[in-house]
Protein backbone atom coordinates (compact mmCIF):
# COMPACT_ATOMS: atom_id res chain seq x y z
CA UNK A 1 0.00 0.00 0.00
CA UNK A 2 1.48 3.47 -1.41
CA UNK A 3 1.64 5.56 2.21
CA UNK A 4 1.28 9.75 2.21
CA UNK A 5 4.68 11.36 4.36
CA UNK A 6 2.33 11.93 7.13
CA UNK A 7 1.15 8.51 7.16
CA UNK A 8 4.09 7.08 6.76
CA UNK A 9 5.94 9.19 10.00
CA UNK A 10 3.08 8.14 12.18
CA UNK A 11 3.37 4.53 10.80
CA UNK A 12 6.88 4.31 11.56
CA UNK A 13 6.22 5.90 15.62
CA UNK A 14 3.28 3.40 16.10
CA UNK A 15 5.47 0.29 14.66
CA UNK A 16 8.48 1.42 16.59
CA UNK A 17 6.00 1.43 20.16
CA UNK A 18 4.06 -1.49 19.23
CA UNK A 19 6.13 -3.84 17.69
CA UNK A 20 7.99 -4.73 20.58
CA UNK A 21 5.28 -6.32 23.05
CA UNK A 22 3.99 -9.93 22.20
CA UNK A 23 0.93 -9.11 21.38
CA UNK A 24 1.57 -5.90 19.13
CA UNK A 25 -0.15 -3.65 21.04
CA UNK A 26 0.93 -0.53 22.99
CA UNK A 27 -0.63 2.34 25.25
CA UNK A 28 0.68 5.28 24.32
CA UNK A 29 -0.78 9.30 24.58
CA UNK A 30 -0.73 11.55 21.67
CA UNK A 31 1.43 14.04 22.82
CA UNK A 32 4.01 11.14 23.14
CA UNK A 33 3.11 10.57 19.96
CA UNK A 34 3.47 13.75 18.58
CA UNK A 35 6.75 13.84 20.25
CA UNK A 36 8.25 11.12 18.37
CA UNK A 37 7.23 12.82 15.21
CA UNK A 38 10.53 14.96 13.92
CA UNK A 39 9.94 18.86 13.71
CA UNK A 40 11.10 18.24 9.72
CA UNK A 41 7.59 17.48 8.79
CA UNK A 42 4.80 19.45 9.41
CA UNK A 43 2.30 17.50 11.59
CA UNK A 44 -0.58 19.01 13.81
CA UNK A 45 -2.22 17.87 16.77
CA UNK A 46 -5.13 18.25 13.63
CA UNK A 47 -3.82 15.62 11.63
CA UNK A 48 -3.02 12.60 14.42
CA UNK A 49 -6.80 11.46 14.47
CA UNK A 50 -7.34 11.84 10.81
CA UNK A 51 -3.94 10.03 10.22
CA UNK A 52 -4.87 7.61 12.76
CA UNK A 53 -8.52 7.13 11.17
CA UNK A 54 -6.46 6.52 7.56
CA UNK A 55 -4.00 3.95 8.80
CA UNK A 56 -6.77 1.71 10.80
CA UNK A 57 -8.44 2.13 7.31
CA UNK A 58 -5.96 0.78 5.58
CA UNK A 59 -5.82 -2.46 7.95
CA UNK A 60 -2.41 -1.30 9.45
CA UNK A 61 -3.72 -1.82 13.18
CA UNK A 62 -7.04 -0.58 15.00
CA UNK A 63 -7.14 1.72 18.26
CA UNK A 64 -8.96 2.47 20.90
CA UNK A 65 -9.39 5.89 22.92
CA UNK A 66 -9.26 5.13 27.17
CA UNK A 67 -9.07 7.74 29.62
CA UNK A 68 -6.65 7.53 32.41
CA UNK A 69 -7.90 8.25 36.54
CA UNK A 70 -7.01 11.99 36.04
CA UNK A 71 -8.96 12.47 32.71
CA UNK A 72 -6.03 12.14 30.25
CA UNK A 73 -6.76 10.75 26.90
CA UNK A 74 -5.04 7.63 25.93
CA UNK A 75 -4.56 5.65 22.60
CA UNK A 76 -4.60 1.51 23.02
CA UNK A 77 -3.46 0.58 19.48
CA UNK A 78 -3.07 -3.32 18.23
CA UNK A 79 -1.01 -3.97 15.31
CA UNK A 80 -3.30 -6.18 12.52
CA UNK A 81 -2.06 -7.81 9.22
CA UNK A 82 -0.29 -5.11 7.51
CA UNK A 83 0.91 -3.70 10.75
CA UNK A 84 2.86 -5.98 11.70
CA UNK A 85 4.24 -6.97 8.15
CA UNK A 86 5.30 -3.03 7.71
CA UNK A 87 8.75 -3.41 8.19
CA UNK A 88 8.98 -6.28 6.13
CA UNK A 89 6.90 -4.53 3.29
CA UNK A 90 9.16 -1.13 3.59
CA UNK A 91 12.24 -3.63 2.76
CA UNK A 92 10.58 -5.62 0.06
CA UNK A 93 9.59 -2.55 -1.95
CA UNK A 94 13.02 -0.66 -1.20
CA UNK A 95 14.56 -4.26 -2.61
CA UNK A 96 11.74 -3.76 -5.50
CA UNK A 97 12.84 0.07 -6.00
CA UNK A 98 16.79 -0.72 -6.40
CA UNK A 99 16.33 -3.45 -8.58
CA UNK A 100 13.57 -1.44 -11.12
CA UNK A 101 16.64 1.19 -10.92
CA UNK A 102 19.04 -0.89 -11.53
CA UNK A 103 17.24 -2.69 -14.52
CA UNK A 104 16.68 0.52 -16.10
CA UNK A 105 19.94 1.90 -15.56
CA UNK A 106 21.02 -1.71 -17.17
CA UNK A 107 18.65 -1.23 -19.78
CA UNK A 108 19.06 2.89 -20.97
CA UNK A 109 23.07 1.39 -20.89
CA UNK A 110 22.15 -1.31 -23.17
CA UNK A 111 20.02 0.94 -25.76
CA UNK A 112 23.01 3.47 -25.36
CA UNK A 113 25.70 0.70 -26.46
CA UNK A 114 23.50 -0.76 -29.08
CA UNK A 115 25.00 1.61 -31.62
CA UNK A 116 28.86 0.97 -30.99
CA UNK A 117 28.06 -3.05 -30.95
CA UNK A 118 25.69 -2.70 -34.66
CA UNK A 119 29.34 -0.49 -35.81
CA UNK A 120 31.54 -3.27 -34.43
CA UNK A 121 29.40 -5.85 -36.42
CA UNK A 122 28.67 -4.01 -39.43
CA UNK A 123 31.92 -1.52 -39.77
CA UNK B 1 -19.28 -18.89 40.34
CA UNK B 2 -16.93 -17.14 41.07
CA UNK B 3 -14.96 -17.09 44.38
CA UNK B 4 -14.90 -14.13 47.02
CA UNK B 5 -11.35 -13.34 46.39
CA UNK B 6 -12.26 -12.78 42.43
CA UNK B 7 -15.18 -10.46 43.38
CA UNK B 8 -13.43 -8.57 45.84
CA UNK B 9 -11.25 -7.83 43.08
CA UNK B 10 -14.30 -7.24 40.78
CA UNK B 11 -15.38 -4.64 43.53
CA UNK B 12 -11.89 -3.17 43.83
CA UNK B 13 -12.16 -2.27 40.29
CA UNK B 14 -15.64 -1.13 39.86
CA UNK B 15 -14.86 2.01 41.34
CA UNK B 16 -12.75 3.45 38.56
CA UNK B 17 -14.62 2.17 35.78
CA UNK B 18 -18.43 3.69 33.62
CA UNK B 19 -20.01 1.76 31.09
CA UNK B 20 -19.01 2.14 27.51
CA UNK B 21 -15.65 3.73 27.93
CA UNK B 22 -12.09 2.14 28.40
CA UNK B 23 -10.26 3.46 31.65
CA UNK B 24 -6.76 2.88 32.60
CA UNK B 25 -6.12 1.63 35.86
CA UNK B 26 -2.88 1.27 37.66
CA UNK B 27 -2.14 -1.77 39.16
CA UNK B 28 -0.62 -0.20 42.46
CA UNK B 29 -4.13 1.36 42.98
CA UNK B 30 -6.18 -2.25 42.91
CA UNK B 31 -3.21 -3.57 44.96
CA UNK B 32 -3.62 -0.46 47.42
CA UNK B 33 -7.59 -1.01 47.45
CA UNK B 34 -7.47 -4.91 48.38
CA UNK B 35 -5.53 -3.23 51.17
CA UNK B 36 -2.55 -6.14 49.72
CA UNK B 37 -4.72 -9.13 50.32
CA UNK B 38 -3.67 -10.32 47.40
CA UNK B 39 -0.54 -10.68 45.45
CA UNK B 40 -0.22 -9.48 41.97
CA UNK B 41 -0.24 -12.62 40.40
CA UNK B 42 -3.16 -13.45 42.48
CA UNK B 43 -4.95 -10.30 41.14
CA UNK B 44 -4.10 -10.87 37.37
CA UNK B 45 -5.64 -14.42 37.66
CA UNK B 46 -8.87 -12.66 39.16
CA UNK B 47 -9.00 -10.46 36.29
CA UNK B 48 -8.55 -13.15 33.93
CA UNK B 49 -11.64 -14.95 35.44
CA UNK B 50 -13.44 -11.61 35.13
CA UNK B 51 -12.83 -11.24 31.64
CA UNK B 52 -13.72 -15.08 31.20
CA UNK B 53 -16.68 -14.87 32.45
CA UNK B 54 -17.60 -11.46 30.82
CA UNK B 55 -18.13 -9.06 33.56
CA UNK B 56 -15.27 -6.89 32.16
CA UNK B 57 -13.19 -6.48 29.22
CA UNK B 58 -9.72 -5.70 29.42
CA UNK B 59 -8.27 -4.25 26.41
CA UNK B 60 -4.69 -3.79 27.45
CA UNK B 61 -2.63 -5.28 30.33
CA UNK B 62 1.56 -4.37 30.84
CA UNK B 63 3.16 -4.60 33.95
CA UNK B 64 1.93 -1.56 35.36
CA UNK B 65 -1.28 -0.85 34.12
CA UNK B 66 -4.81 -2.44 33.06
CA UNK B 67 -6.73 -0.79 30.02
CA UNK B 68 -10.41 -2.04 30.88
CA UNK B 69 -13.99 -1.62 30.89
CA UNK B 70 -16.87 -2.84 32.28
CA UNK B 71 -19.51 -4.90 30.08
CA UNK B 72 -23.41 -4.91 30.71
CA UNK B 73 -23.33 -8.10 33.07
CA UNK B 74 -20.77 -6.52 35.13
CA UNK B 75 -22.97 -3.75 35.39
CA UNK B 76 -25.92 -6.07 36.23
CA UNK B 77 -23.57 -7.60 39.17
CA UNK B 78 -22.26 -4.60 40.48
CA UNK B 79 -26.02 -3.36 40.67
CA UNK B 80 -26.69 -7.06 42.44
CA UNK B 81 -23.97 -6.79 44.88
CA UNK B 82 -25.00 -2.67 46.01
CA UNK B 83 -28.36 -3.93 46.63
CA UNK B 84 -26.70 -6.86 48.85
CA UNK B 85 -24.97 -4.57 50.67
CA UNK B 86 -27.77 -2.06 51.51
CA UNK B 87 -29.76 -5.06 52.82
CA UNK B 88 -27.62 -5.63 54.74
CA UNK B 89 -27.03 -2.51 56.28
CA UNK B 90 -30.68 -2.16 56.58
CA UNK B 91 -30.96 -5.57 58.62
CA UNK B 92 -27.87 -4.28 60.97
CA UNK B 93 -28.79 -1.17 61.90
CA UNK B 94 -32.30 -2.86 62.91
CA UNK B 95 -30.63 -5.29 64.77
CA UNK B 96 -28.88 -2.13 67.01
CA UNK B 97 -32.44 -0.47 67.44
CA UNK B 98 -34.06 -4.15 68.83
CA UNK B 99 -30.99 -4.54 71.23
CA UNK B 100 -31.23 -1.04 72.33
CA UNK B 101 -35.10 -1.61 72.86
CA UNK B 102 -34.25 -4.12 74.88
CA UNK B 103 -31.18 -2.95 76.74
CA UNK B 104 -33.40 0.01 77.76
CA UNK B 105 -36.29 -1.91 79.16
CA UNK B 106 -33.79 -3.93 81.50
CA UNK B 107 -31.86 -1.25 82.65
CA UNK B 108 -35.51 -0.35 84.14
CA UNK B 109 -36.32 -3.18 85.56
CA UNK B 110 -33.01 -3.11 87.33
CA UNK B 111 -33.61 0.35 88.47
CA UNK B 112 -36.95 -0.94 89.23
CA UNK B 113 -35.98 -4.40 91.32
CA UNK B 114 -33.18 -2.38 93.28
CA UNK B 115 -35.79 -0.26 94.67
CA UNK B 116 -37.75 -2.90 95.94
CA UNK B 117 -34.85 -4.55 98.00
CA UNK B 118 -33.38 -1.80 99.63
CA UNK B 119 -34.90 -1.51 103.07
CA UNK B 120 -33.79 2.10 103.88
CA UNK B 121 -35.91 3.39 101.07
CA UNK B 122 -38.96 1.15 101.91
CA UNK B 123 -40.92 4.05 103.25
CA UNK B 124 -40.33 5.43 99.51
CA UNK B 125 -41.00 2.10 97.67
CA UNK B 126 -44.52 2.93 96.97
CA UNK B 127 -43.78 6.44 95.05
CA UNK B 128 -40.40 4.69 94.01
CA UNK B 129 -42.40 2.18 92.33
CA UNK B 130 -44.57 4.59 90.58
CA UNK B 131 -42.15 6.54 89.13
CA UNK B 132 -39.61 3.51 87.82
CA UNK B 133 -42.82 2.01 86.58
CA UNK B 134 -43.46 5.42 84.44
CA UNK B 135 -39.73 5.23 83.54
CA UNK B 136 -40.24 1.82 82.56
CA UNK B 137 -42.99 2.53 80.36
CA UNK B 138 -41.67 6.00 79.35
CA UNK B 139 -37.99 3.42 77.53
CA UNK B 140 -40.81 0.76 76.48
CA UNK B 141 -42.71 3.66 74.24
CA UNK B 142 -39.33 5.41 73.17
CA UNK B 143 -38.00 2.43 71.77
CA UNK B 144 -41.51 1.59 70.58
CA UNK B 145 -41.61 5.07 68.77
CA UNK B 146 -37.95 5.03 67.02
CA UNK B 147 -38.92 1.06 65.52
CA UNK B 148 -42.13 2.72 64.42
CA UNK B 149 -40.28 5.50 62.92
CA UNK B 150 -38.04 3.12 61.35
CA UNK B 151 -39.98 0.95 60.05
CA UNK B 152 -43.92 2.42 59.69
CA UNK B 153 -45.00 5.48 57.29
CA UNK B 154 -48.83 6.05 58.68
CA UNK B 155 -50.58 5.23 55.17
CA UNK B 156 -53.99 5.86 57.19
CA UNK B 157 -53.54 9.35 58.08
CA UNK B 158 -52.24 10.02 54.81
CA UNK B 159 -55.27 9.02 53.24
CA UNK B 160 -57.01 11.20 55.67
CA UNK B 161 -55.14 14.23 54.36
CA UNK B 162 -55.43 13.72 50.84
CA UNK B 163 -59.23 13.01 51.06
CA UNK B 164 -60.01 16.01 53.15
CA UNK B 165 -57.92 18.34 51.03
CA UNK B 166 -59.87 17.20 47.54
CA UNK B 167 -62.70 17.94 49.45
CA UNK B 168 -62.36 21.38 50.26
CA UNK B 169 -60.94 22.13 46.91
CA UNK B 170 -63.84 21.08 45.17
CA UNK B 171 -65.85 22.70 47.88
CA UNK B 172 -64.14 26.15 47.46
CA UNK B 173 -64.67 25.81 43.86
CA UNK B 174 -68.47 25.07 43.76
CA UNK B 175 -68.38 28.40 46.08
CA UNK B 176 -66.89 30.53 43.82
CA UNK B 177 -68.22 29.16 40.79
CA UNK B 178 -71.98 29.45 42.35
CA UNK B 179 -70.82 33.11 42.96
CA UNK B 180 -69.86 33.95 39.84
CA UNK B 181 -72.97 32.46 38.08
CA UNK B 182 -75.12 34.47 40.72
CA UNK B 183 -73.14 38.13 40.10
CA UNK B 184 -73.78 37.57 36.15
CA UNK B 185 -77.67 36.42 36.37
CA UNK B 186 -77.81 39.45 38.73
Amino acid sequence: MVLGKKEKVLMNVVYAAASGSPGGQCLISPVELLSRISYSVDFREGDLEETLNKLMLDNYFVYEKAKKLNGDLMYVITLKDNGISYLRDKEVSRRKLIIRIALTIAIAALSFSIKFILEAIFG
Amino acid sequence: MLNEKIMSVFDAVMKYLSAGEYVVVPKSDVREALDGALTQSEIDASMNALQMNELVQIRYADSEVYCLTVLPKGIREDERREEQREEQRRKEALIAAENERKAAIAAAEAAAAEAKTDPANELDADTDDVNSEAEKEKSVEKAQSTESSVMQFNYKKAAIICGLSAFLGAFFAGILTLIIILSKVG
